[in-house]
């Protein structure tokens, strides 16, 4: 397997291609937010009525599965959908690499959205509560429990790494075979399968954060329904 | 496929800073304008409630105004009515009276007119009579005539009043008695007139006479202010003017 070259290293980090191509696009996120929120208007100019979109769907999305405080994994979320969309469709750039090519980005967004689930759990119910419900029904589910929690971050960071990766080697190989005649398809299939999978990683992690949240209400509404 | 743990530890780092950024550069300024836009819509749409409500109060105040509006101009076109049928039918009385009145003045101006055109006829009627009378009396004056004109002179100075004949005598004096007769009186006539005059104012009279054919026939006496006449003109001017005033 090919390893992915280090540029230079911060200490004992060793800084790979990958790192430099999420900083890159970190800086241009950051340009872009700052200059499209700049002067925002109630009464919206093109850019800002785009920009707006983005959020409000993206904020919808989330409102669906938890109606009553969205903006609470707005930034998460959000972040998740842009981040991993336009890292995706970094790929087609020439010279460029995906970063979630690389199983250690998808890796460590998969650990971040097994961490955010708890996170937001505890933040819901209470550290002491959230974790009992490892144990529920019965205290012989807590392995399953936790080997469920483990495989579905792993599938997470796997699903991600494997179509992106997938993806840009295919494209490389009919690139290989067929020259210039295949690009276009490839590449808007390329387009198409980064923009899924982006927002499948981003609403896979919503339906998990929210089903922390939401497992902890519906307990909670069961007891105090036993105690009236 | 194998996990670089510098760069997992990197992008888990750059990804959290990039929630960071996009959380205080992107979400927040974007879901704070879009909440003050949605406080800005609520508030016109409070107001726009508001204004509609008001505008449905006063379309209710402006309808109810109407009606009752429409109300007192019914009452004041009933009341407009009546008094034009009264004024028309005090117009038609007043016109009713003046054409009355018109009719009564113009009948009375027609009755006036023939009223005139009658005595007017009378008048001339008796003037011709008079002509043809004294046409027909000149020509049958005479001496007998004048004779006879003396005798009922003589006969009414007989018989006047005693009060009319001494208011004659009175004025009668020492002034000579005018005698106009119509021809020349012969002696015997005027022996018989001093007679009579003497008789009524009892003196001797002196008779001044003359003659004056328009008597026609007859004679004339002044006494003082009293004229005796017993001729055919005076007679027939009496009668003449007699019939006028009678007419």
């Amino acid at each position: 397997m090919e390893t992915i070259p280090v540029l230079f290293s911060i200490g004992p980090l060793a800084v790979t291609r990958t790192v430099v191509t999420t900083w890159v696009l970190i800086a241009l996120f950051g340009i872009a937010a700052a200059l499209s929120t700049r002067r925002l208007s109630v009464d919206p100019g093109p850019l800002q009525t785009a920009v707006e979109g983005i959020v409000v769907t993206i904020d919808e999305a989330i409102g669906v599965l938890l109606p009553d405080r969205p903006e609470t994994l707005l930034p998460f979320v959000g972040t998740l959908w842009l981040f991993i969309g336009v890292a995706n469709l970094s790929g087609l750039v020439p010279g460029v690499a995906a970063p979630t090519g690389d199983l250690s980005t998808t890796a460590a967004l998969a650990v971040l959205v097994f961490l955010s689930v708890h996170w937001f759990g505890i933040r819901s119910s209470g550290l002491r509560e959230y974790l009992s419900h490892y144990l529920r029904p019965n205290p012989v589910m807590l392995p399953f429990h936790i080997v469920s929690e483990i495989s579905r971050t792993v599938a997470l960071a796997v699903r991600l790494f494997g179509n992106v990766m997938s993806l840009e080697t295919a494209a490389l190989l009919v690139l290989l075979v067929a020259g210039l005649v295949a690009p276009v398809p490839v590449l808007m299939l390329h387009v198409v399968e980064a923009v899924v999978q982006a927002y499948i990683f981003g609403m896979l992690a919503l339906v998990y954060i929210t089903g922390g949240i939401h497992s902890q209400r519906e307990l909670r509404q069961k007891r105090s329904g036993e105690t009236t | 496929m194998q996990i670089d743990w510098s760069t997992f530890l990197l992008q888990t780092v750059n990804f959290l800073i990039l929630v960071w950024i996009l959380r205080h550069f992107l979400y927040r300024p974007v879901l704070a304008v879009i909440a003050r836009r949605r406080a800005e819509i609520e508030r016109t749409l409070a107001e726009a409630h508001e204004a509609s409500d008001k505008a449905a109060t006063l379309r209710q105040e402006y309808e109810g105004r109407l009606s009752k509006w429409e109300a007192e101009r019914e009452t004041a076109r009933a009341s407009l009515k009546d008094e034009i049928a009264a004024e028309r039918k005090r117009l038609l009385a007043q016109a009713r009276e003046a054409a009355a009145a018109e009719q009564q003045r113009a009948q009375a101006l027609e009755e006036a007119r023939q009223r005139e055109a009658r005595r007017r006829a009378e008048s001339d009627a008796l003037a011709l009579a008079s002509d043809f009378v004294s046409r027909l009396a000149g020509r049958l004056a005479g001496q007998g005539l004048d004779e006879r004109l003396l005798d009922m002179l003589l006969e009414d100075l007989a018989s006047l009043p005693s009060e009319q004949r001494d208011a004659i005598r009175e004025a009668a004096g020492d002034q000579p008695v005018e005698v106009a007769s119509a021809r020349e009186l012969p002696a015997s006539q005027l022996d018989r007139l001093r007679q009579g005059l003497g008789e009524l104012t009892r003196t001797e009279p002196t008779l001044d006479t003359k003659v004056d054919p328009s008597l026609l026939s007859g004679l004339r006496v002044s006494v003082g202010p009293w004229v005796l006449g017993a001729n055919l003109a005076d007679e027939l001017r009496f009668f003449r003017n007699g019939v006028s005033r009678a007419g």
